[in-house]
């Protein structure tokens, strides 16, 4: 059993600006912190690790996910000691970088690492209950609260809840089903009709751990569907974005030329591509330059690709000059995520032509050692539309692949309620192997109450008393 | 509403006495009370129709089992009676749940009866500044105060006029009571009792909001024409634990009998019977208005909601040493007397068996506990408060752990003190006065372990850990005992620390013993805290490699086992506790204006409204109330603090 975990979140406001962050509050902030953050220059230069920092002191560093020690990100890190934080427990901040990519890998590993998802207002409550703050920051939560309802009412959101409520119904039940036999016998242990199969329990369990699982593993998917799919496109000047973004967009949204470094920010546009909501960000061309906007632009656009859920390269052949170093360099700062490599302007060269320009690409890359960042690749033409539709199909198949062939109409897509859900999964397991191991009934009541408990945070279910409904309702019993 | 003087004025009525506290009903809850309040000096009469009923056992004759095994004890350990008198009268005692875990493990006591009665009374009239008197109260009396209703006293049938500061109503299911067996409704109170008539009408008149509620039970045999061979044994056991601390300490411990109760199956022909005959139930025919119990369904009731159960369970139990009489655990019913007798015959081993008394539905009125503050005091009336049955709970335990709970609060009502109150992460009585007066109840409330949120916690073993700091604090517990409490507290917790600190090199003879209880033997040093962890290891199994081991009481043996075997899941729950404590330690002002606080959603002000709770953790437990609610009402009462606006 892990113990009372921190709370985390966000605590700069979504959408991407430089940098985000996110904050951790509660006992055990620095344990977890030290699991995923590695120190490598401190402002007290001795530390080894969070738990040693002296409060109201930094260290740069590097979050990682321990699973597979993929990098997430470079950050800052901030340390708060009890009493003297913001809720007045021990509390973190993690200064990284802006992306709503990046934001939601970071408080997935810290979730998964043992802290969980702060309620609506968690840390604003936490600091007005520890006296830490005055009555207007008070009222803030009043505000978060009222901004949660109103959102509620909308219909499309009242919708998902009713489905997401119906399904945790259905396991729900299922858990109570197990947990009110266990009961039943420690309530009555002097009846003989012992509920029939009381010893499938364990496997019962498993089952309904397993559904928990598919439902929490749904919010991959569910993300994307609440904030959208980043897709970024990048490239050397004069490669293609602009027009492929317009493409893409459906209307003219960046402004096109013949002139390498016409787009010199960043451009993002809301769009819809085989059904997925996804953000295109068009980025400035990528190329040394003395500019100094042009440089600015090409700075913000290694921001964007640090936030890219996919990565779109754009090569066209005419204006290829063969280096692949800004390639490279957008390939690592990626991460795990993934490179379509497309090759533009196809309609300049034959079909032949172009596949095989392709292949002299791949063995270049592979030459660099990165092609295994190579998710497709493709040949498209922005002007004849050639190879749009199958840019469109890959979008949505990497969209499919995160939800690992599940097919579901449901999808979780708030990050308390897959917090939640998590921590349900994890307790009936914990349940199940207790059983399995022969251990007391009642540890296993216990941890299967703490998973209800849960899940009646999203189904507003109070655990006791449906407990006792369903054990009247199912057994016979009495004086 | 009724004043001391207009009381004087009616025909036949005289002055008979004052005291600081009446008490009504001499059942499990009136005599707590009673007996609380005397022992802490205040003058108390406890009032009874028949003082050959006091503390009576009108259904089941056992003491404790699953959660009410917790509840005695818990009464124990703050200085109540049930538990010195289940151990005096118990005739068997076993303890439920041994495979179960150590954490639910529960004692349960056949008790005699008759004994048990009369060895009350006997104390009763033993009690320092206490007076019983045989007699029907009809009327509360009250004054007004500040335009509130305060208790001033009672009066008789017979026109006896008491003034008191405090009243306690503990009024089981006497008030209105009926009878019912089958087409015959009687107007009487259980086990051939007169009813309380007119005592409901008085509380319904000071506001109170008053509920009808049902419950029943079986007939009694004479063991003589019953053929035992046709049925299970079953035995006591020798070693459970008394339910009361100073049962322990007494020098001359009186060997406990063990009478045999005895199982048995309904037949295909019970089943016929009822189902036959199911138009003649008044359960059925709608002549029961009251709302009975789900836990304690009659015996057709089972057969009409369980179609597919061809048989049910039925337990024959003792009533004492001194009779032959039998009670029949599972046949409760409502089926009239010629349907009954058939229905017993039916059963294996009592085709002739004589009834001694029928089996009967038994109507009355409660009230609706919501009423009331968590110190049992109701809202309507200061100075008056009910305990037992009449705030819609069930069982002996749960009533005499009401009582004992009102008792206190009446006297710390008089002497103007702040409630003792205890919450659901301390006790089970915390958890059943808190769900009555929280949530209410629709059916008579039983404790359940279900019920509790914090189980692990909450255990038959270490009530008198959890709650004899408080009884000594409050004046009910002996400095003797709670010097031999403080004295078993530090043995636990020394032997706790010495299994910790000692540790065990690795050795042939450890290697040899770990093995055969089917664990690993350690490679490095290991201690014998660390041992006893394992699943597979008992405290009891270490003995030969524990050279230092101290001679220590089984029921220390069994804390510390278990303090060390849980102790990752205790540690979890005392944090989810100081979680709820924060909560919990909010405090509600009574005078909040909840219709005006902006931001509470409707249904929320009006539960608010109604409920008036006493903290933040309260509130957030009436159903209605959601968490934003919550969050509001903290944002606005930190608003009126700073305002200068709070108490």
């Amino acid at each position: 059993m892990v113990p009372e975990s921190p709370y985390c979140a966000c605590a700069t406001p979504p959408g991407i600006g430089g940098i985000a962050v996110i904050r951790m509050s509660g006992r055990y902030s620095f344990d977890v912190a030290d699991r995923i953050f590695k120190i490598l220059r401190s402002t007290a230069p001795t530390v080894q690790s969070v738990r040693e920092m002296p409060g109201y002191t930094s260290a740069f560093g590097r979050i990682t996910d321990p699973k597979d020690g993929a990098i997430i990100d470079e950050c800052v890190l901030t340390v708060f000691r009890a009493p003297h934080s913001y809720t007045g427990d021990d509390l973190v901040e993690i200064s990284c970088h802006g992306g709503s990519a990046v934001r939601q890998e970071i408080l997935r590993v810290l979730i998964e690492n043992g802290a969980r998802a702060a309620e609506a207002g968690e840390f604003t409550r936490s600091a007005f209950l520890s006296g830490k703050i005055d009555l207007s920051q008070a009222e803030s939560v009043m505000d978060v609260i009222s901004a949660e309802s109103t959102l509620a009412l909308r219909a499309a959101e009242t919708q998902l809840l009713g489905a997401l409520r119906e399904q945790i119904g259905k396991t729900s039940a299922e858990l109570y089903g197990v947990f009110a036999k266990l009961e039943m016998l420690i309530e009555f242990p002097e009846h003989e009709e012992k509920p029939e199969n009381i010893e499938d329990a364990s496997e019962r369990l498993t089952t309904s751990a397993t559904q928990l699982r598919a439902l929490a593993r749904t919010y991959t998917q569910g993300r994307i569907l609440k904030e959208k799919m980043n897709v970024v496109l990048c490239g050397i000047p004069n490669s293609g974005k602009s027009s492929l973004l317009n493409r893409l967009a459906g209307y003219d949204r960046a402004i096109v030329t013949p002139i390498a470094g016409t787009t010199r920010d960043t451009l993002e546009v809301d769009t819809s591509v085989e059904g997925i909501p996804v953000r295109l960000i068009d980025t400035a061309g990528l190329r040394d330059t003395m500019d100094t906007v042009e440089r600015i632009g090409v700075s913000k656009a290694f921001d964007a690709i640090t936030e890219a859920d996919l990565l779109l390269w754009l090569i066209s052949p005419e204006e290829d000059d063969g280096d692949l170093m800004f390639f490279a360099k957008a390939a690592g700062a990626l991460g795990s995520r993934k490179v379509g490599l497309l090759v533009s302007k196809s309609d300049l060269i034959s079909k032949a032509g172009a596949e095989e320009y392709l292949r002299n690409l791949f063995s270049s890359i592979e030459k660099l050692g990165l092609s295994d960042k190579i998710r497709f690749g493709r040949a498209i033409s922005s002007e004849t539309r050639e190879g749009i539709g199958q840019v469109g199909a890959e979008i949505r198949s990497m969209y499919d692949e995160l939800g690992q062939g599940v097919n579901r109409s449901l999808l979780l897509t708030n990050s308390r309620h897959y917090d939640r859900v998590s921590r349900a999964a994890d307790r009936v397991d914990e349940a199940a192997a207790v059983l399995a191991d022969g251990q007391p009934a009642e540890i296993a009541c216990t941890l299967i109450r703490s998973a209800l408990d849960a899940l009646g945070e999203i189904t507003g279910d109070r655990v006791s008393e449906t407990l006792v409904d369903e054990i009247f309702s199912r057994f016979c019993i009495g004086k | 509403m009724t004043t001391l003087t207009e009381a004087l004025r009616q025909g036949g009525a005289y002055k008979a006495g004052d005291y600081d506290l009446i008490v009504v009903g001499a059942g499990h809850a009136g005599c707590e009370a009673a007996c609380a309040a005397a022992g802490l000096g205040l003058r108390c009469v406890l009032f009874d129709l028949r003082l050959d009923a006091v503390a009576n056992l009108p259904c089941n004759p056992s003491i404790g089992g699953t959660a009410k095994g917790q509840l005695v004890r818990e009464i124990d350990a703050l200085g109540g009676q049930m538990g010195k008198l289940a151990d005096e009268c118990s005739i068997q005692t076993r303890m439920l749940n041994r495979s179960k875990g150590p954490a639910v493990f529960s004692p349960r006591a056949q008790i005699d009866r008759k004994r048990y009665s009369q060895k009350m009374k006997e104390f009763l009239e033993h009690v320092d500044r206490l007076d019983i008197r045989q007699a029907e109260i009809t009327e509360i009396l009250t004054d007004t105060e500040e335009g509130h209703d305060v208790v001033c006293g009672a009066m008789t049938r017979s026109g006896a006029v008491y003034g008191a500061s405090a009243v306690v109503i503990s009024s089981g299911t006497y008030m209105e009571a009926r009878i019912i067996m089958g087409e015959v409704i009687i107007q009487s109170g259980p086990d051939a009792s007169f009813p309380s008539v007119g005592l409901s009408e008085s509380l319904r008149k000071l506001g109170l909001p008053i509920m009808r509620f049902k419950t029943g039970t079986p007939v009694r045999l004479n063991a003589r024409g019953v053929d035992f061979s046709q049925m299970e044994k079953q035995d006591g056991e020798d070693d459970m634990p008394p339910f009361s601390f100073e049962y322990e300490m007494l020098e001359n411990r009186p060997a406990r009998p063990q009478m045999p109760c005895w199982n048995l199956w309904t037949t295909q022909k019970t089943r016929e019977i009822i189902e036959r005959n199911l138009h003649r139930s008044p359960l059925f025919g709608g002549t029961i208005e009251g709302t009975g119990p789900r836990y304690c369904p009659s015996i057709e009731d089972k057969f009409v909601k369980f179609k597919d159960k061809e048989r049910h369970q039925v337990f024959v139990e003792p009533m004492g040493e001194d009779t032959c009489e039998l009670y029949l655990q599972g046949m409760s019913t409502s089926m009239p007397e010629d349907v009954q007798i058939e229905m017993v015959k039916s059963l294996p081993g009592l085709q002739n068996a004589h009834i001694q008394r029928s089996a009967y539905a038994i109507e009355y009125d409660c009230i609706d506990p919501t009423a009331l503050f968590p110190s049992l005091e109701t809202r309507a009336v200061s100075g008056l408060f009910t305990a037992g049955q009449i705030n819609g709970s069930s069982g002996y335990e749960e009533a005499a752990a009401q009582g004992l709970i009102a008792g206190i609060n009446a006297v710390r009502y008089i002497r103007g003190e702040s409630p003792f109150v205890l919450d659901r992460s301390e006790a089970y009585i915390g958890v059943l006065i808190d769900d009555l007066v929280t949530k209410g109840t629709s059916e008579p409330y039983r404790m359940m372990t279900s019920r509790a949120e914090y189980r692990l916690f909450l255990r038959q073993d270490n009530a008198d850990e959890r709650l004899t700091q408080y009884g000594y604090d409050i004046g009910l517990i002996s400095a003797e005992r709670y010097r031999r409490f403080i004295r078993k507290r530090d043995r636990v917790a020394g032997e706790i620390r010495r299994l910790n600190e000692t540790h065990l090199a690795p050795s042939e003879r450890l290697t040899e013993l770990i093995e055969k209880l089917g664990s690993t033997p350690p490679t490095n040093g290991i201690s014998l805290a660390d041992l006893i962890r394992r699943p597979q290891i008992r405290y009891s199994d270490l003995e030969k490699v524990d050279a230092a081991r101290p001679d220590l009481e089984p029921a220390v043996v069994f804390s510390v086992e278990l303090s060390i075997k849980y102790e990752g899941y205790l540690k979890l729950e005392k944090e989810r506790i100081e979680k709820f404590k924060a909560l919990e330690n909010k405090a509600l002002p009574q005078n909040l204006p909840y219709e005006e606080i902006e931001g509470l959603r409707i249904e929320a002000r009006q539960k608010l409204s109604r409920l008036r709770p006493v903290s933040i953790g309260q509130a957030s437990r009436i159903s209605g109330v959601s968490p934003a609610d919550i969050a509001v009402l903290m944002v606005y009462l930190d608003a009126r603090k700073r305002r200068g606006n709070g108490r």
